[in-house]
């Protein structure tokens, strides 16, 4: 009953109940149905992890399937009574792994067809400041889109979710690689585009 | 400068390896090594331009990202779908419904009044979950029948001792210190069973209630504290995160945020600020009636449980489903001070749809009149000026557990 009382602004609240007010607002939190806590999980991650299937594996067609599977799969192991420390990175893996098995055609497919790049030139060409920055900007996007169509596989993964916020660890733990690897790898991301973008 | 740029034929070599340049610039190299990195490029032009050269070619990946891949990537439609799919899984997984959890219930409650109000001659397992209701509502009539002290009923003790409570704590121009101890077993929060110290202050000068609340554990280290300011901000410590503190905007914050959203978000958020606002504003019935609003004791079933102290205590026991989807059972056993309403003791036990259940006993230890100055020297303050972070919850944050709030009250309704 004391603790009830300390209960404000709740009607979630069972919860704080037992619960010490000082934690009430982080316990509201932590004692939201799975459901909902994987509702937002969803909610905060899918575009990345959207945006990181289709930018590494070219398909999307598929991504779309792959990032919600990768969050139902989230849900079962939560629901299944496994814990998680890192959800974010557990749900990029999830998808990676997904992505792998289902998208078999290997075939890596750019995102930016011939189509898709003349699209994008006339709408920089709308936006941009003047005509000299313009023509800079061009220059440096058809750089890095030649660069980047360029780069290996593992490469292209470890920039995108290095693109996507995820630290070394992190990224080594989804691709199942050394830290030390990603490390390397990234560098020769940057090497490469570095020297394709100065020469 | 120790082995820090080694190459990769183990020579000292002047300047560190371009791929630790990287490593710098990404944040993953350890806080010595980066001292030493730091003091190398104040020194150093060609390293210098080299992290430059990093740094800007991570400027034009990042451009390149947000300008022409993620606009090419219109998002799916169908994210709609998902929610469904959840829905489908949570049912397939066996998330017991709404029904089976009260007749589960029922049959728990059954069990209890046996051992509890009645004995019988009659075998309980032939009786029928109406015929069970029937014989606790006659019992209860029967008691209040003969017993002397029974022209009050059970939720009418419990509102009436939250009403003097909140009387008591909300005396204008007062502060007031009261303290329980606690036992906790199987704390959700995941506390370690044991006894503990809850310590609470409430600062009523100036016309608007501050609020200070300490839990200290049986040796005496602060576990976690909550401090609600004038302006609505709320501070929180907790040792399990010993280096940082949490705070939420004030209510200036939040309602200015408030005025750009969109209806439906708008008003949540400003419902919420408003009854934080009310629950912390100095009226006693206003206090009461939010309290009452949240906590009808009602939504389960009350009752008196006789004592050898009748007459001096009323034992109320209150049991309810609780949790924003009513999965979880609380069973609750108050003592109330027959003369001054004033809870004393309670004994609350919650069973969670997975059958686990958390115990917690409170004993009322001390209730008084403090000063301003033993508010001040309790508040967070002091932990303020030493964490290492401090965390400010954004509006967008709360506007999240605003917008949830909402939700649980309509599905309350």
């Amino acid at each position: 009953m004391p603790f009830r009382r300390f209960l404000k602004k709740a009607s979630t609240g069972a919860a704080a109940e037992l619960y010490v007010e000082a934690e009430a607002l982080e316990f509201k939190l932590n004692t939201l149905t799975l459901e909902d806590k994987i509702t937002r999980y969803f909610q905060q991650w899918r575009d990345p992890v959207n945006r990181y299937v289709v930018a590494a594996f070219g398909d999307v067609a598929e991504a779309e399937e792959i990032t919600q599977e990768a969050f139902l799969q989230l849900y079962r192991q939560l629901h299944g009574g496994q814990s998680i420390t890192n959800v974010r990175a557990w749900v990029f893996r999830a998808a990676h792994n997904l992505a792998v098995n289902r998208i078999r055609s290997q075939q890596f497919v750019e995102l930016l067809d011939e189509d898709c790049w003349e699209e994008l030139r006339r709408s920089i060409v709308d936006v941009a400041p003047s005509p000299e920055q313009r023509v800079l900007q061009l220059e440096k996007f058809s750089r890095l889109r030649r660069s980047i169509g360029r780069l290996t596989t593992p490469e292209r993964q470890c920039l995108h979710l290095r693109t996507k916020g995820l630290r070394y660890r992190e990224i080594a733990q989804i691709l199942g690689l050394g830290t030390s690897t990603v490390a390397e790898t990234l560098y020769r991301v940057i090497d490469k585009l570095t020297k394709e973008n100065n020469g | 400068m120790d082995n820090l740029f080694q190459d990769s034929l183990g020579e000292q070599s002047e300047h560190p390896p371009r791929e630790m340049l990287l490593l710098f610039v990404d944040g993953e190299v350890a806080a010595k090594e980066a001292g030493q990195l730091e003091a190398h490029l104040e020194a150093c032009w060609p390293c210098r331009v080299k992290t430059q050269k990093i740094q800007a070619a991570i400027a034009d990946i990042i451009e390149f990202d947000e300008q022409v891949l993620t606009p090419r990537l219109v998002p799916p439609k169908n994210w709609r779908n998902f929610e469904r799919q959840l829905r489908h899984l949570v049912r397939e997984s066996g998330s017991p419904s709404l029904s089976s959890r009260f007749l589960g219930f029922l049959a728990r409650a059954q069990v209890r009044l046996k051992t509890v109000s009645f004995s019988s001659a009659l075998s309980w397992r032939f009786i029928t979950i109406p015929a069970t209701l029937c014989l606790v509502f006659v019992g209860l009539m029967i008691w209040f029948a003969i017993s002397p002290s029974s022209n009050i009923s059970a939720s009418e003790i419990l509102s009436e001792s939250e009403r003097r409570t909140s009387i008591w704590e909300n005396q204008p121009d007062k502060v007031l210190h009261w303290g329980y101890d606690v036992t906790f077993s199987n704390h959700p929060g995941g506390l370690p069973d044991g006894k503990y110290i809850s310590l609470h202050w409430q600062n009523n000068t100036g016309g608007k209630a501050s609020r200070l609340n300490r839990l200290y554990d049986g040796n005496g280290v602060l576990v976690s504290a909550a401090w609600v300011r004038k302006d609505g901000s709320e501070v929180y410590f907790s040792r399990s995160r010993a280096d940082e503190i949490r705070i939420t905007p004030t209510s200036d914050v939040l309602l200015s945020y408030a005025a750009h959203l969109n209806e439906k978000s708008r008003q949540a958020l400003e419902n919420f600020v408003r009854t934080s606002a009310q629950i912390w504003q100095i009226h006693p019935d206003n206090d009461l009636q939010i309290k009452q609003k949240y906590l009808n004791p009602l939504e389960g079933s009350v009752q008196i449980i006789q004592t050898a102290d009748a007459g001096k205590v009323f034992r109320v026991r209150s049991v309810r489903f609780i949790g924003n989807d009513k999965s979880m059972v609380s069973e609750e056993i108050d003592d109330v001070a027959a003369d001054s309403f004033k809870l004393f003791r309670s004994h609350q036990v919650i069973r969670y749809p997975d059958g686990k259940t958390a115990i917690t006993d409170s004993q009322l230890k001390l209730y008084q009149e403090t000063s301003v100055e033993d508010f001040d020297a309790h508040d967070l303050s002091a932990e303020l000026q030493q964490v290492k972070r401090i965390i400010q919850i954004s509006p967008e944050e709360v506007l999240k557990i605003a917008e949830l709030d909402e939700q649980a009250k309509k599905n309350n309704q």
